[in-house]
């Protein structure tokens, strides 16, 4: 009777060991496995901080990257590389490799693969992408619709003043690089009727200072009155920057009254008076084709450089290109959408371009944004109402980011998380 | 087998509480990984960004275990 409890406790021991063994090795292994995984997520830590950095940097320089050819791709990985190593560096990390994931210059992401040390001397290796995005958002600044004389079209609203959807789009553009300049453009009178002319005049009636109903540009919707007081430095800015956007001073002695050559566009009553602006064109624009973009955009109420930039983006100024997808010619357009625009040829240059032409220009005038106008050209308007705004594809975020560079607007270029323009596109393989 | 009830309990606890700490470190690396992305760039000077994550305490004497997870980034 004694003998068996003695037996059960010489057998359960060993037994308990082994058990306690057993689970304690696997928590070791656990815990193991554990430090391996940290090590894995500070190397992708260190990778995601790598390629915001250099995507900071590539969105801080993108104006200057957009003006020089592509040749100079390798001095650019070359400098983004450097900022990215510098903000590997303090995480103990390597950047083992830096390319541009997509097409085109000037590049739009930036991918990097960072090595970090881990355990037992092993290193953990993270790959991840950042880029630059666009974003814009539909609003409501539908200001009513202009007749009687002048202008005849609807109106958007800029500092609470109106004026057409093509004008105000461009005007975006140009107040958004005025304020990386740290100047602060103010509307203080846009679209005149013929009737609030006659008011004004009225008021002062000296044809030097006010013209007398139906004889003010201001009835074009294409005039702008900016920062009419101490506005020394704004339009000093406006007379360096201005032409770039299309606007120009309208008369020697009223520093303030700029107009926009291109127009309203089609709808638009009349064409603001002044020629094409062929020598605003950057330099990267092939000559045959420089008179045949200035003239279509300003047929259409657009910027010529916009134009030129949503060319170069597309094809390259390559008239027989063909994407994968099937767009074809110099514009990229689609056959379904080439044969709604009347286009019989869209290798063809001289007609893929107006063709182009019209299509942005009555975006612009549809969503009174070049951003919104862009991703429309892009995928389609549907998508950009349908999403109110930018749609949320990389892709668009990047063309229209792109073509915003390509046409000195690079600081319109916003949103990402931080609303810096920068964000990060994939890490590792995972969408974020 | 009665006697292997409470070995047993025990190392259990520990991989719990191994776990945990694991657990906490994970999501003071996120923590860190969420505030560096929010800074980094540019060459300007280092910054040390920390964050610190409380440990569920399994084992006695083990309450207010914290996990701290930093990293040093180029601030703008």
């Amino acid at each position: 009777m004694s003998h068996r409890p003695r037996r059960q406790r010489g057998q359960a021991l060993p037994l308990v060991l082994v058990v306690a063994a057993l689970v304690l090795a696997g928590s070791l292994a656990l815990f193991a496995l554990g430090r391996a995984q940290l090590a894995v997520t500070r190397a992708q830590v260190a990778a995601d901080v790598a390629a915001i950095s250099a995507a900071r940097e590539l969105r801080a320089r993108i104006g200057e990257a957009a003006g020089e050819p592509v040749a100079t791709s390798g001095a650019w990985r070359a400098r983004l590389a450097a900022v990215a190593v510098a903000a590997a560096a303090p995480a103990g990390a390597r950047v083992e490799a830096l390319s541009f994931p997509d097409d085109g210059w000037p590049p739009m992401s930036v991918q990097v693969i960072v090595s970090a040390p881990g355990p037992r001397g092993l290193r953990a290796r993270a790959v991840a992408r950042a880029g630059l995005v666009a974003s814009a958002v539909l609003a409501d600044d539908g200001a009513g619709w202009a007749s009687g004389g002048g202008y005849a079209g609807p109106l958007v609203l800029r500092d609470g003043k109106p004026m057409c959807p093509s004008v105000a789009a461009s005007f975006d553009l140009m107040d958004a690089a005025a304020r990386a300049d740290g100047i602060d453009l103010v509307v203080v009178s846009g679209f005149r009727s013929d009737a609030e002319q006659a008011v004004l005049f009225r008021r002062h009636p000296d044809p030097r200072w006010v013209a007398r109903p139906g004889h003010s540009r201001h009835r074009d919707a294409t005039e702008l009155d900016l920062n009419m007081v101490a506005g020394g430095g704004a339009h000093a800015w406006l007379a360096r920057n201005g032409e770039g956007f299309g606007f120009v001073q309208r008369y020697s002695w009223e520093p303030w009254h700029w107009g926009y050559v291109p127009g309203c566009g089609s709808r638009g009553a009349q064409r603001a008076p002044g020629g094409p602006t062929v020598a605003a064109l950057p330099g990267w624009v092939p000559s045959p084709l420089r008179g045949t973009i200035a003239v279509a955009a300003s047929a259409n109420g657009i910027a010529p450089v916009l134009l030129a930039a949503l060319l170069r983006s597309e094809s390259g100024f390559d008239p027989r290109a063909v994407s994968p997808a099937g767009a074809q010619g110099i514009a990229q357009l689609m056959p379904a959408t080439a044969r709604g625009l009347g286009l019989r040829d869209p290798f063809d240059p001289g007609q893929a371009i107006p063709a182009a032409a019209r299509l942005l220009g009555g975006h612009v005038r549809a969503f009174g944004s070049v951003p919104l106008a862009l991703a429309a050209y892009n995928a389609g308007p549907g998508a950009v109402r349908r999403y109110g705004g930018i749609p949320p594809y990389p892709e668009t975020q990047a063309y229209v980011a792109r073509i915003l560079a390509l046409a000195g607007a690079a600081a319109s270029i916003g949103g990402g998380p931080g609303g810096d323009g920068v964000r990060l596109i994939r890490v590792a393989g995972r969408f974020v | 087998m009665l006697a292997m009830i409470p070995v047993l309990v025990l190392v259990a606890l520990l991989g719990w509480q191994l776990a945990a700490v694991i657990g906490a470190g994970m999501r003071a690396q996120e923590e860190v990984r969420e505030r560096a992305l929010v800074t980094a760039g540019g060459s300007g000077r280092i910054v040390v960004v920390t964050a610190a994550e409380a440990v569920g305490a399994v084992l006695p004497g083990l309450e207010g275990l914290r996990v701290r997870a930093r990293i040093g980034i180029r601030a703008p």
